[in-house]
């Protein structure tokens, strides 16, 4: 962070390792930094510092009693001791008092398997339990916090992390302790449904025990059988990094990963629920081609041929035969293949993709905390490749006079997005061929002869960038369904058919050589770009739709 | 995804050279066997096997005895583990009461399933043979309880590592051992056979590590 490369450093020494901070970093993070992991259940990166788990204390030499080394800042000079034998005694003893009325759900607990609790007990404790079992204190189970979140009040350490998000970030104050001593518990007020929050389930994530679970997640699969890849919310323009959890090409939820740069550690709900709008029964199954009218599915050989003959034969009507549509759905890479694709293949100036206006709105603000108005993951990509090389309106025209002998539309949702949708199913109407890729089935694909099904950013790999013009990459959860196949390999397909070339490779390999070509990426290499992604460091400020 | 490939034509390859007739490879060769040309067969065993290797009435009379042996104990068996052959089903084998035979899910005294899906088998199974789909239990204290329960059979290896796992003692495994079924999808059971086939009345329970049998066992 900018702000804390400014502030002078610290250098302490944390069990025998010296480590050097930022002025203002706690002890926690300190020997985080070389390390040494500090078992806490209350402290959250993004969040304040409470200090009401007392899992995290330390000794501290010159202090008379232990620290907790998450409210504790670093001062020059500090000896720590996370390892000596008086903090480890006090924490596995304030472990075994957080336990002390925990019930035994873990075989029907979501949370198990990613349990900050079970882990501890597991490293320190393995103790059998000294509270009697008829003494334990018992608190409401399954309670229904509305329609995102189920709370069980038993299972809950009183860390506070839900309390604070509501109060720092989401600003809703919907969680809050009620009553005291062991009877203490978090909830609503009256234990109501939560409404008019649209970031609440991140206290799912934050939630280090199994307090708070996930309706949408509850009970539909055990954390362990599912396999996570790193990726990229697609839902706005923002660019939320997420983990994708999947299982056999199901994906059963998004987590938010941390990056302090775009999202800090949350996502909102609607792209917390955009999973579900990218598999499922909506999905195409194979390629499709109009035969007679009618909509049949095709085998990729004829689905190909077609889109070959339709090319063609919009070639020979001259320099407008052909029109080219892009999607700010898709990956960088394949935006690129599609540029050379138009340009060398195609060979057109008929191209645009600001088909809704959302080009405009990338950098605004929907709501106060984190999403963006542009519905798309890409435009600042398309705007960095420049592929607005002529406009909608005038490819929509060309249409309607019928010079446009064929369309190519790279993901074909974006129609249904045009703000006049009976001039769009007009024009299309009076184009002969229609070449679509397309990851769903939707109504406005009738207007299409050929329909190639397309894979989307969960099935394959790339980059977005985002609305600060952060090059983010994306990793591939699972294969593409179906016969779904990526319109890189498609687009290099045609192109070896019809006699022209586009780039062609893995997504690295685009990257790099976008990368070296377009000025606007900064000569950034695939491999700079981490889990975190980059941004070009001659930041070139093109706004989207500006070039 | 189709493959892009064009499609190679294979061709089979033409013999190259005359080869000898199945009958000539195989011909018997008159005379000594030194005549015969080299890689073909002759009725004749080769010269260098000493006299000790070549079939003896010896060996035959000792073979006979191993062979008659055998078949004097199956003709009358001196008990009836002796015997190898039973009149299946009419007459069946008694096997340990802890034979892992067929899975059966059990019931709490109230005739609900004692299952809570917590996945414990499915973890550990060896054959990945248990799908479950969990649901929400009306009852706040029980919470979870599987919508499904299939196991299939013909993946299963009867290893009893899912009795092993299971913490609420919600799976065994009984002496039931039929599972002889027309179709592969028969093999696949649901938890209406695995909980209330009706061949449990009448086998008693197998595998079970880690309890007594006790009245908390409702089948």
């Amino acid at each position: 962070m900018s702000e804390a490369t400014a502030k002078p450093m610290v250098e302490l020494t944390i069990d025998g390792k010296k480590a050097t901070v930022p002025d203002g970093t706690n002890v926690l993070e300190a020997a985080k930094s070389v390390g040494i992991r500090v078992p806490n259940f209350c402290y959250h990166a993004d969040l304040t510092w409470e200090g009401s788990c007392r899992m995290c204390l330390v000794s501290i030499e010159g202090r008379p009693k232990l620290a907790p080394s998450c409210c504790e800042p670093v001062k020059a000079g500090m000896v720590v001791h996370v390892a000596s034998a008086e903090a480890e005694a006090a924490r596995r003893a304030q472990l075994e008092f957080i336990l002390l009325n925990h019930p035994l759900d873990c075989p029907i607990c979501d949370q198990a398997g990613e349990c900050k609790l079970q882990d501890y007990y597991v490293e320190h404790g393995r103790y059998e339990s000294r509270m009697p079992r008829g003494l334990k204190v018992h608190k409401k189970k399954v309670v229904d916090l509305g329609e995102r979140i189920v709370l069980d009040k038993e299972r809950c350490v009183l860390c506070s992390r839900c309390v604070r998000f509501c109060r720092e970030v989401s600003g809703s104050h919907a969680l809050q302790f009620f009553t005291r001593g062991v009877t203490t518990e978090i909830g609503t007020e009256n234990d109501g449904p939560i409404t008019g929050d649209d970031y609440i389930g991140n206290v799912v994530d934050i939630c280090p025990v199994g307090a708070l679970t996930a309706k949408d997640f509850r009970f539909r699969q055990r954390v362990w059988f599912l396999k996570s890849a790193e990726s990229v919310c697609a839902h706005c323009s923002t660019g939320c990094n997420i983990r994708v959890d999947s299982k056999d090409g199901t994906v059963y939820r998004f987590v938010p990963r941390r990056n302090p740069e775009v999202n800090k550690s949350w996502i909102c709900d609607a792209g917390r629920d955009s999973y579900k709008l990218l598999q499922g029964e909506g999905r195409l199954q194979g390629p499709r081609l109009r035969r007679a009218g009618m909509h049949a599915p095709a085998r990729w050989e004829e689905a190909l041929d077609a889109a070959q003959a339709a090319i063609a034969h919009g070639k020979k009507a001259g320099a407008n035969g052909i029109a080219a549509l892009a999607s700010p759905d898709v990956s960088s890479e394949a935006l690129y293949v599609f540029r050379a694709f138009a340009r060398d293949v195609l060979g057109t100036s008929l191209v645009d993709y600001r088909v809704d206006g959302s080009h405009e709105k990338t950098s605004v603000m929907a709501d106060k905390i984190l999403r963006h108005a542009d519905p798309h993951a890409n435009n600042t990509a398309c705007a960095w490749l420049g592929l607005g090389l002529s406009s909608v309106n005038a490819i929509l025209d060309a249409c309607e006079k019928e010079q446009v002998k064929t369309l190519y539309l790279l993901r074909a949702e974006i129609l249904q997005g045009h703000p006049e949708p009976e001039r769009v199913k007009r024009a299309l109407s009076r184009v002969e061929h229609v070449i679509a890729h397309a990851t769903h089935d939707i109504p406005e694909l009738a207007l299409a002869s050929v329909v190639f099904p397309d894979a989307t950013h969960l099935e394959t790999e790339g980059t977005f960038v985002n609305y600060q013009g952060r090059v983010q990459r994306f990793a591939r959860a699972y294969p593409p369904i179906a016969e779904s196949w990526p319109a890189t390999g498609v687009m290099a397909q045609l192109a070896k058919r019809l006699g022209g070339s586009v780039p062609t490779g893995t997504a690295d390999k685009l990257f790099d050589e976008m990368s070296a070509a377009e000025p606007a990426f900064g000569g950034l290499r695939w491999k700079d770009l981490g889990l975190l992604g980059a941004k070009p460091q001659a930041s070139q400020t093109v706004g989207a739709g500006e070039r | 995804m189709s493959s892009q490939a064009t499609d190679t034509h294979l061709e089979t390859e033409a013999p190259v050279g005359s080869s000898p007739t199945v009958q000539e490879r195989y011909r018997i060769v008159e005379g000594s066997p030194a005549a015969a040309p080299t890689g073909t067969h002759t009725g004749h065993l080769p010269n260098d096997i000493p006299d000790w290797e070549r079939p003896s009435m010896w060996a035959t009379v000792k073979g006979l005895v191993v062979t008659t042996t055998n078949f004097m104990k199956n003709l009358f068996p001196q008990n009836r583990w002796q015997k190898p052959t039973i009149n299946y089903p009419e007459e069946r084998r008694a096997y340990s009461p802890r034979f892992r035979g067929i899975h059966q899910l059990t019931k709490r005294p109230d005739g609900s399933l004692k299952c809570v899906a917590c996945f414990m088998c499915a973890t550990i199974c060896p054959a990945e043979c248990i799908v479950i789909e969990a649901g929400e239990f009306p009852d706040k204290r029980v919470e979870k309880y599987p919508l499904r329960f299939d196991i299939d059979m013909l993946r299963c290896v009867m290893c009893g590592l899912c009795v092993d796992a299971c913490p609420e003692e919600a799976i065994i495994m009984t002496g039931d051992y039929e599972m002889a079924a027309l179709s592969r999808a028969e093999t696949v059971y649901p938890i209406s056979l695995l909980a209330d086939r009706p061949q449990l009345a009448s086998t008693p329970p197998g595998y079970r590590p880690r309890y007594e049998p006790g009245p908390d066992l409702v089948r």
